[in-house]
């Protein structure tokens, strides 16, 4: 691809800084832009709004060697290379590992721990040549949906400072959304990639259960987890899982093949043909008006393009919010149990004995929504409340992966809102632990199924905030969901 | 019902020592948090075998592979010595 003389000239940082990952891709291969010069763009944007008087607070660490990696990446080129993403730069969140450094989880329990190993997925990126800019803030160990939660503070939605950029991914979408990033890696439990895609007003996708390995993820539900995609296309985010979903990883055992790998580019696909339901318990009168217009607006979109629409009952949705809340700290008291101040991560001092020290550790070390959530999943996994709780949410889960099975046949995608309100404020739920939990309703339903779900920037309330809109498909049907995002993203983006 | 002793229980099975006012407030919390789960009650569940979900067969082999070294472990625990991760003391004077 060439690009206009009056273009090339005009790449000041701030040029840089608005390019995508593809973008960039065709810029460099191209040899109008060094590597090194789109890291000193990112850093500099980054070290710009470190200053304002209200920050995103996006990175909890900008690596000091990135342009170091970035040199590399441009001498690799200049030697022939040719990685697949040689050169790009890309954030990531602060619970995927990268061997040698800090991995904190945004939580005080794991001040210092750096990485012995890298994720899967961070492998793969780097053999293709991606060079990390650094660690993005995050709700502690992914638990939260305002990104409020974490030691380092909350990250601010570029688009309104005094509002949440939504979580648990929070500073991956608020950096790929303030220019700081062009792309960052997220994780996924129950809506952690998509709520703040939707309320940052980028791309986010949840790829499904088994696609990407999750070895190197700190664990919080395993049953549910998945690493995701913030971006400001579709592109980039089918051009990153070509990377990372190249195939099974015996080191996670629920790593499938899926050929995602081999798939080409990405076309803009008529819609006709398709079928796509809307679960009326995801577009009730519950939601807020301005989002429900947004996503009205999609739903003719879908039936310009040629799709059929129609709104379809899935009364178990109702209950997936409470289903996840029992499950997913059910799975996290587990997993967050290894979290003793043994072998890793800090110790409390001044402890008498081996329990008082695993106490104290666990009591400074985590903030009030991991304890939350540790107790919630110990007493529903109580002798005496299992039964009641836990015991029943599978069933329930078990329920819903047959209805949404049996809607899948009729239909070949779901559509809703992301979330049911546009970004709200910072502190406007942070006390209320269940008003913030049920922002989940829109998200946690592909979770619990293991199906792929993508948030697009659907368009705005009337003052300015970004509204999602997502699609949920069958599992492995990613590519299905791509084309169709890709085909709107090139009637609206611009 | 999350009575104190309910809390005590739960604080030792999540090996955490709340504060007291934490434990007020989250003993609150926790209630307003089960209450909304009997949405649950509404919907037939399903009969499944929980236990039934991972057979011999999903397991990997038990082959070899490398681990790592004791230097690695040794740079992240906070205090090892003579290949061993050092903890307080774990039976109390008492209990001897």
């Amino acid at each position: 691809m060439s690009f206009p003389v009056f273009w090339i000239s005009m790449m000041n940082d701030r040029r840089l800084n608005g390019l995508t990952l593809s973008e960039m891709r065709r810029a460099l291969q191209a040899g109008e832009v060094s590597s090194v010069e789109l890291v000193e763009a990112f850093r500099n944007a980054w070290e710009e709004d470190s200053s304002n008087e209200k920050p995103v607070n996006g990175y909890v660490e900008f690596f000091a060697d990135a342009a170091q990696q970035a040199r590399k990446a441009d001498e690799a080129r200049a030697a022939g290379g040719h990685g697949k993403l040689l050169g790009l730069p890309i954030a990531v969140k602060d619970n995927i590992q990268i061997a040698g450094r800090l991995t904190t989880c945004a939580s005080n329990i794991l001040q210092g721990y750096r990485a012995p190993y890298s994720a899967t997925v961070i492998e793969r990126l780097e053999a293709a040549g991606a060079v990390f800019l650094g660690r993005a803030n995050m709700d502690e160990f992914a638990m939260g949906s305002s990104c409020e939660y974490s030691c380092y503070g909350a990250v601010r939605n570029p688009h309104d400072r005094d509002r949440t950029a939504g979580g648990s991914s929070g500073g991956s979408a608020a950096l790929v959304a303030a220019k700081q990033a062009p792309f960052a890696l997220g994780s996924d439990t129950g809506g952690s990639v998509r709520l703040p895609a939707s309320f940052c007003g980028v791309y986010g996708l949840k790829p499904s259960y088994g696609t990407l390995s999750r070895y190197g993820l700190v664990a919080f539900g395993s049953s549910l987890d998945q690493i995701g995609f913030l971006a400001r296309s579709v592109e980039d985010l089918q051009l990153v899982l070509s990377v990372a979903a190249a195939g099974v990883d015996p080191r996670d055992q629920t790593s499938e093949k899926t050929g995602f790998e081999n798939a080409g580019p990405l076309r803009a696909r008529s819609l006709s043909g398709l079928t796509i339901g809307i679960p009326g318990q995801l577009v009730s009168e519950a939601v807020d008006p301005q989002v429900l217009q947004v996503f009205d607006e999609f739903r003719r979109w879908l039936e310009s393009a040629g799709a059929k629409t129609r709104v379809i009952s899935i009364p178990v949705l109702d209950a997936c919010v409470a289903m996840y809340y029992i499950i997913a700290p059910a799975e996290a008291s587990s997993n967050l149990s290894r979290f003793d101040g043994v072998k890793y991560g800090r110790r409390a001092a001044g402890a008498e004995n081996l329990d008082a020290m695993y106490e104290k550790t666990r009591e400074e070390g985590f903030g009030p929504e991991v304890k939350r959530r540790i107790l919630i999943g110990n007493y529903v996994l109580s002798s005496g409340y299992y039964d009641a709780y836990y015991k029943k949410a599978q069933g329930v889960r078990a329920l819903l992966q047959q209805r949404m099975d049996a809607v899948f046949e009729e239909v070949d995608l779901l559509a809703s809102p992301t979330s049911p309100t546009p970004p709200f404020r910072l502190g406007e739920k942070v006390d209320d632990p269940l008003a913030m939990y049920l922002t989940d309703i829109c998200t946690t339903p592909a979770n619990l199924t293991k199906s792929p779900a993508l948030s697009l920037p659907g368009g705005r309330t009337s003052d300015g905030l970004p509204v999602g809109v997502q699609l949920t498909g069958r599992r492995f049907c990613e590519m299905t969901l791509l084309e169709t995002a890709y085909s709107w993203e090139r009637e609206h983006a611009g | 019902m999350i009575d104190k002793q309910t809390m005590r229980n739960l604080q030792k099975l999540s090996r955490l020592k709340l504060e007291p006012d934490e434990e007020q407030s989250l003993a609150s919390q926790l209630e307003n948090i089960l209450s909304y789960f009997e949405v649950l009650g509404g919907y037939d569940a399903v009969d499944t075998d929980l236990k039934a979900s991972v057979t011999p067969e999903d397991l990997r082999r038990d082959d070899s592979a490398p681990a790592f070294n004791r230097e690695v472990l040794e740079s992240l625990a906070v205090e090892f010595q003579d290949g061993h991760f050092v903890v307080p003391r774990i039976l109390d004077i008492d209990d001897e």
